[in-house]
């Protein structure tokens, strides 16, 4: 049995070699390629969203402690 | 039946209901743009070759959109601080105002799309198409929530246009703080 799947895959990258018309790339996230452009790219686009929720939870969180100190204090 | 704090601002939350739903809804649409940002910069990041901006695109056209939504955004302001049929007048500058960008913007595409420059032409270019493309529908929103303010003034309360046009203020400055941001992204960096 393992040897059968060990044969197809050397049946599949031959395959693939022979007959892929275009360039076959590794993805550099499940490789961790480090100095990828992609990976930055991926470490960027992370940093914009974790900002942006920042900026949309923090206010959040700082309404609900305002509104539960005014439930504790209705005249505050 | 008659909507509870419309016009009045609540004990707990000390805002109008109106107000409060607002910034939720610019909360959401924050959260809309910001996913396109963080697309923006991963694309960006990870492309070997971004053209500049400027070699591209009008940036004399975006300078004066630029300027003509802060007109917008300032008109907007002005219905706030003012009485109903004043308020009405101010709404109906704005609304020249944002015609006025949406024709220039509409110019710009056509002579961008003219000279083959289109969404499938390049990343860059189907992200300029994306965000300002999705900003302009903003616009459009914008421009029908201002005719409706507009049509509304002689049918309801001057508190209810009150809140109407505090609203539209907020939204204004969102729509304008984003074309800032565009702006600087597709057409300066």
């Amino acid at each position: 049995m393992t040897s059968t799947r060990g044969i197809a895959r050397i049946g599949l990258t031959l395959g693939m070699a022979a007959f892929a018309d275009v360039a076959l790339l590794a993805c550099p996230i499940c490789f961790q390629i480090e100095d990828a452009h992609v990976t930055s790219g991926i470490r960027a686009a992370v940093g914009v969203l974790m900002g942006v929720t920042i900026v949309v939870v923090a206010p959040v969180v700082a309404f609900a402690i305002r509104i539960s100190r005014r439930q504790r204090n209705p005249g505050a | 039946m008659i909507i509870p704090y419309t016009t009045e601002r609540r004990a707990d939350t000390g805002m109008t209901n109106v107000t409060l739903g607002m910034w939720l809804f610019i909360a959401s649409e924050v959260m809309l743009f910001g996913a396109l940002f963080s697309a923006y910069a991963l694309l960006r990041v990870s492309a070997t070759d971004w053209p500049p901006g400027r070699d591209l695109l009008n940036l004399t056209i975006g300078a004066v959109n630029t300027v003509v939504l802060a007109g917008v955004t300032a008109s907007a302001w002005r219905a706030r601080r003012s009485p109903g049929p004043q308020a009405g007048r101010w709404l109906a500058i704005g609304v020249l105002l944002a015609l006025a960008f949406l024709g220039l913007k509409g110019w710009e595409y056509s002579s961008e799309l003219g000279a083959g420059l289109r969404p499938a032409t390049s990343t860059f270019l189907a992200m300029y198409f994306t965000l300002t493309g999705l900003h302009a529908l903003h616009v459009v929103a914008g421009i029908i929530a201002n005719v409706w303010a507009i049509a509304g003034i002689s049918r309801v309360t001057d508190a209810m246009t009150a809140g109407r046009t505090r609203s539209l203020a907020l939204y204004w400055v969102f729509v304008d703080i984003v074309w800032l941001i565009i702006f600087g992204l597709m057409y300066l960096l």
